[in-house]
């Protein structure tokens, strides 16, 4: 494995926001407490077992923050202490809203990279992602990303696309630029409970006819500065480049999530379904749960195409697609992926764009 | 210029930084994203997407 990466969350799905769109329910949000330092010194002594040339440490949540400044200090200790000489880097993806000067100087003497979540102007961002009173997080979050500008670190933003960003892909384009804000990542939502789709939740057409009035507008202004990375990562594709994205991989298994107890799931949006519980670091090592059939099963059939893909001519760009969102649409692994028409629509109008820019770009 | 020639012109600059991306990207063996991270700016070729160093 070249790079295994981890996704870990510290206070698990405990969040001081209560976004609509949150996959996580609140008996999630209450159900572990934050991680320890045992538990985190030995993830990083194991970490150090593996023999991938990478390994990236992903803090995420709920809300990683509210693990505090000494958890982190212990994290970068316990790095120091296994990790020498291997290459490691530790980002982070928080809300903002608890961005203070002090952590901003802390994160980034620390060289972690970081990323806030910003769904667009106040009035989409506050619809969505919201404290427990109601009121919307949008004014706390640019005081947090202004701290950030202040200090000169560069942040990159998940935006979340859900219905109250359907037809406005251009007014979010220039939000997210006017502040200065050129590396972006669109990330549609789309979620299922018992009682169907959640409120929100995009459905292909809806997702496709986002992404495709965002990717004319970037072909309009032009700009090579701003990058979009779903965007991006499909014209690579196009253009007989490599994959930029996991969406675009069928290597999901080299991701693991982590919650605050040490139970390993496949990837962080697999975090509390039991068909994906990998093991629990206290009992067993990573190297140890990489080993075991449950996790060879789960990354046999994340790498298995649907049937319905067997004969399509995007299979080799999107690889079937991302592996949660084909388990959401019909059970198992190799489901079809629920935006595959989305991306069989958006694939279809960029390859046109891009044989208009220039017919001999693009190579498939 | 004709309609056609400045509609042909939009995009030229981003299909050179793709073009240009995908020549650096060369015959390295490709790490990717996760989509629960944001791009950064450190990546390959400040493509923002990790780093693309020889496996």
């Amino acid at each position: 494995m070249r790079r295994l990466t981890l996704i870990i969350k510290p206070v698990s799905s405990n969040c001081n926001l209560r976004c609509r769109y949150c996959y996580h329910s609140e008996q999630q949000r209450m159900s572990y407490p934050h991680m320890t330092n045992e538990v985190v010194r030995e993830l990083i002594r194991q970490t150090s077992q593996i023999t991938s040339k990478e390994i990236y440490f992903i803090w995420h949540g709920g809300e990683p923050l509210l693990a505090g400044k000494d958890f982190y200090q212990g994290v970068i200790s316990a790095q120091s202490c296994y990790l020498t000489n291997r290459s490691y880097r530790n980002s982070i993806q928080t809300n903002g809203t608890l961005m203070t000067d002090n952590w901003a100087e802390f994160l980034l003497e620390n060289k972690f990279k970081i990323g806030v979540s910003l769904d667009g102007p106040s009035e989409i961002h506050d619809y969505n992602r919201i404290f427990h009173s109601g009121l919307g997080s949008f004014s706390e979050v640019i005081k947090g990303l202004s701290i950030l500008k202040d200090k000169n670190v560069e942040t990159g933003v998940i935006t979340v696309i859900s219905k109250k960003s359907l037809g406005r892909g251009k007014e979010i384009f220039n939000f997210l630029v006017e502040n200065g804000f050129k590396r972006i990542n669109l990330s549609p939502f789309a979620e299922r409970d018992n009682n169907g789709f959640v409120e929100g939740s995009l459905t292909p057409k809806e997702y496709a006819d986002f992404m495709i009035e965002v990717f004319n507008y970037w072909i309009e202004k032009d700009d090579p500065e701003i990058k979009i990375q779903n965007l991006e990562n499909f014209f690579q594709k196009l253009i007989g480049g490599k994959a930029l994205f996991c969406h675009s991989t069928n290597r999901c298994s080299s991701y693991l999530s982590l919650d605050s107890n040490g139970d390993v799931y496949l990837c962080g949006r697999f975090l509390g379904l039991s068909d994906f519980k990998l093991g629990n670091i206290l009992e067993n090592t990573l190297l140890e749960i990489m080993k075991l059939s449950v996790y060879l099963n789960i990354a046999k059939q994340v790498s298995s195409f649907a049937v319905e893909c067997k004969e399509c001519k995007w299979k080799k760009i999107c690889f079937g697609g991302c592996s949660y969102y084909r388990y959401m649409n019909g059970g198992t692994l190799d489901s079809p992926y629920y935006f595959c028409s989305s991306i069989k629509t958006i694939l279809e109008h960029m390859a046109e764009t891009i044989k208009r820019i220039d017919s001999s770009a693009i190579n498939l | 210029m004709s309609t056609d020639d400045k509609s042909r012109k939009k995009g030229q600059k981003i299909l050179q930084r793709m073009l240009d991306m995908k020549r650096e990207m060369g015959n390295v063996k490709a790490g990717y994203s996760c989509h629960t991270e944001s791009p950064y700016s450190d990546g390959y070729g400040d493509a923002g997407y990790g780093d693309y160093s020889d496996a």
